[in-house]
């Protein structure tokens, strides 16, 4: 599921930027695309916890994808049906991970990670479009093939028991609206060519892969106090330098599967929409800060007290949910 | 006015897509709250020990 994540962001990025256009319809498709792809999210998220279609969505979205990606129609089109395939993709891909995923974070952390990748390769290098083009049909091929084999056993309806304790939940998903926040008001200060621009989409990989690996070794509380709060230094006291820019933005993505699945762990029976919603949520808080940062000078001291709450927010949730369940946390 | 006036084309635009997100994400939990209580409304039916049924049903 990591590579079909890759392969559709990937294609999904580089279709819009091959086609490209003239700045206002170029803008128009790009945003499209990603309202599209992220606020989709929590609905779709609904539709397979309860049919359970994740594989058909990864198969209809794949597809999707690979149709339009060469077909000759106009860039807003291209860009609304790309941001449907991958919105679907997206959560039948998650809902397989999460299904197989025994209750960790390291997989969700993988399943997530590899997201950076096919964005920043469709980003830089459009170019590869025929290669993702390639790769996705026979990528469906295998879905296709191995469809059976990714089964599982449901709960049944009569033994669900729905109880939500709804303040942990709400300090999560600010966690989630945060990190989408100071990730934008965060950017280097110092000057960017397309190696340096794709080592940034390596860390963001790196950072979102170790954070849930790490985790689940270690525990959220210690993760978050040894791994997420260092992350300060390199964003506030060095953004013009490279390597601790790149070293805090690996530590700031640890949280990206820490928060997906603790959001999991209180909207049990729903984590299909608990992941669609942090994706949501993590694109709302993207464009409150593109608008932040039309009327307010950015500071990086900022991005220290996006941080800090962030930390106190993470940790006061994990204790209230932990305390309610017997495995994760510490 | 405390902002440029040609920031407010852009901060108009912003707006319209928070409103849409928002939109979207109040929609899908309102979605999972209705799911929610139809849920446990069935359940409560299912758990209600036979004589109340059996009152209801001589009542009416």
């Amino acid at each position: 599921m990591m590579w079909i994540h890759l392969l559709i962001d990937g294609i999904s990025v580089s279709t819009i930027f091959v086609l490209g256009g003239n700045l206002g319809t170029f803008a128009l498709a790009v945003i499209s695309y990603d309202v599209l792809a992220f606020a989709l999210q929590p609905l779709i998220g609904i539709i397979v916890d309860i049919k359970k279609i994740e594989k058909q969505l990864i198969v209809i979205g794949l597809l999707l994808a690979i149709i339009v990606s060469y077909l000759p129609i106009p860039l807003l089109a291209v860009a609304i049906v790309i941001g449907i395939a991958n919105a679907m993709v997206h959560v039948g891909g998650f809902s397989v991970t999460y299904q197989s995923s025994n209750n960790k974070m390291g997989p969700l952390g993988l399943f997530v990670s590899t997201g950076s990748i096919g964005l920043g390769l469709g980003v830089l290098f459009p170019q590869l479009r025929l290669a993702f083009f390639i790769l996705s049909i026979l990528s469906v091929g295998l879905v296709i093939f191995f469809y059976k084999k990714i089964q599982f056993e449901g709960d049944s309806k009569s033994q669900i028991k729905y109880e939500f304790d709804v303040f942990p939940i709400i300090l999560v998903l600010l966690v989630v609206l945060l990190r989408g926040f100071g990730g934008s008001i965060l950017p280097p200060l110092y000057v960017t060519t397309t190696v340096s621009s794709f080592t940034l989409y390596i860390a963001m990989f790196i950072g979102k892969a170790a954070g849930g690996l790490i985790a689940d070794k270690i525990g959220i509380t210690k993760t978050i106090l040894f791994g997420f709060v260092p992350s300060i230094v390199g964003f506030v006291l060095f953004p013009s330098s490279q390597v601790p820019y790149v070293l805090s933005l690996i530590l700031f993505n640890f949280t990206m599967a820490l928060t997906l699945y603790l959001t999991i762990r209180s909207l049990k029976y729903f984590a299909s929409f608990a992941f669609g919603l942090t994706a949501a949520l993590l694109f709302f808080g993207y464009v409150l800060a593109s608008g932040f940062k039309e009327i307010v000078i950015v500071e990086p001291w900022m991005g220290a007290i996006v941080i800090v709450a962030s930390c106190a927010m993470i940790l006061l949730a994990n204790k209230k949910i932990m305390n309610k369940t017997i495995q994760g946390g510490n | 006015m405390f902002l440029d006036v040609a920031v407010w084309p852009i901060l108009i635009f912003f707006g319209i897509i928070v409103i849409i997100i928002v939109a979207i994400i109040i929609a899908s939990i309102l979605i999972v709250v209705k799911i929610v209580r139809k849920h446990q409304k069935k359940q409560k039916a299912l758990n209600e020990p036979v004589d109340v049924i059996e009152d209801k049903v001589q009542n009416e």
